[in-house]
């Protein structure tokens, strides 16, 4: 138990500076398309009229999404885990690009 | 003098006694039926992983950790030993096999204070760094394996030194540290469908299994010990 504890700390001391270890568990958000955005008419009425469609719309791009959204649940002996229970994607990193200094030569 | 029939019995008659027995055996199978079923579920949800496959969303999710040998090869221990652990443990509490064979009992016995002080808890103590949630999970984590240890120790020394009484106390302590892997996986479960966000329904879960187990491991131990006193009672 006190060499588990000893490697323990001293490889989480290595890992915790890496930048992987870091962002290990953290959860990939799914990013929503922007609604679109018109332009207004100079026209009281028109603009009125503009607004109730792209309220629909929005409205309905947004039972569309909910409706793909939501799956339904199923019980089953595979969720009985430890793990996430939603699919999971890991995080990718950028790396920084590496950059090469040459020397000029005198 | 009339009234006296209105007075409770001082001895219970035979009736009262079967009606109390058959109840006490009725709650025991309502309790350990649900434990024996997911125990079972949990040891046959480990054994995939004995393929040695990476696929597993698990694994996947801790894919950096899993490069490492030591990590690697702490893992695999430890769902080997927790499969063992809990298998062994659903036997260990049956007064029925502790009658008919005190053998079974310290055989299984044996392999389960050997699994939990070389296998399991050191295993559980390594990984515990690298456990999913805050500094307090962690820290719960590392909680667990030490106390899952000590308690196991404390359990083979009480039984060597002849005192049944207390080995049973530190017992029941030991398997309630062990049952957290299960009590984790219905809360899970159970939060998981009732819409919660994972990491949220995964560190309350955790807190749950821990924290529950052990204050129902510390009832169960207080009612015994009551009965234990009543018995000297005049």
């Amino acid at each position: 138990m006190v060499s588990a504890s000893i490697y323990g700390f001293v490889d989480y001391k290595k890992s915790s500076r890496d930048i992987r270890f870091k962002t290990l568990y953290q959860e990939t958000k799914a990013e929503e398309p922007p609604l679109p955005v018109t332009e207004k008419k100079a026209t009281p009425e028109i603009a009125a009229k503009e607004e109730e469609k792209q309220i629909l719309k929005s409205e309905q791009v947004n039972n569309e999404r909910r409706v793909k959204q939501k799956r339904p649940k199923k019980l089953n002996a595979k969720i009985y885990s430890r793990a996430a229970l939603e699919s999971y994607e890991p995080v990718q990193i950028e790396e920084p690009p590496v950059t090469i200094e040459v020397k000029a030569e005198k | 003098m009339l009234l006296s029939f209105l007075k409770p019995p001082t001895m219970p008659n035979s009736r009262i006694l079967t009606m109390r027995q058959s109840a006490r055996v009725f709650f025991q199978l309502l309790f350990w039926i649900p434990v024996a079923a997911f125990s079972l579920l949990l040891i046959y949800n480990t054994l995939p992983y004995f393929s040695f496959s990476k696929d597993f969303s698990f694994i996947r999710e801790r894919g950096f950790l899993f490069q490492g040998n030591l990590y690697n090869a702490c893992f695999y221990i430890h769902i080997f030993a927790g499969a063992v652990c809990i298998f062994t443990a659903l036997i260990q509490f049956s007064r029925y096999i502790l009658k008919k064979s005190k053998a079974i009992h310290r055989i299984s016995g044996k392999l389960y204070v050997f699994v939990v002080l070389f296998l399991g808890a050191p295993t559980g103590l390594y990984m515990s760094f690298f456990a999913k949630g805050s500094f307090w999970e962690r820290s719960l984590f590392l909680f667990m394996a030490a106390t899952w240890f000590i308690t196991t120790l404390y359990g083979l020394r009480t039984i060597h030194k002849k005192n049944v009484l207390a080995h049973k106390i530190w017992m029941m302590r030991s398997y309630a540290m062990a049952m957290t892997a299960v009590t984790f996986r219905v809360y899970h479960v159970i939060f998981y469908l009732l819409d919660w966000h994972h990491l949220e329904n995964y560190e309350l879960s955790l807190w749950l299994s821990v924290v529950g187990n052990m204050m129902f491991a510390e009832w169960i131990i207080y009612r015994s010990g009551k009965n234990y006193l009543k018995s000297f009672s005049i």
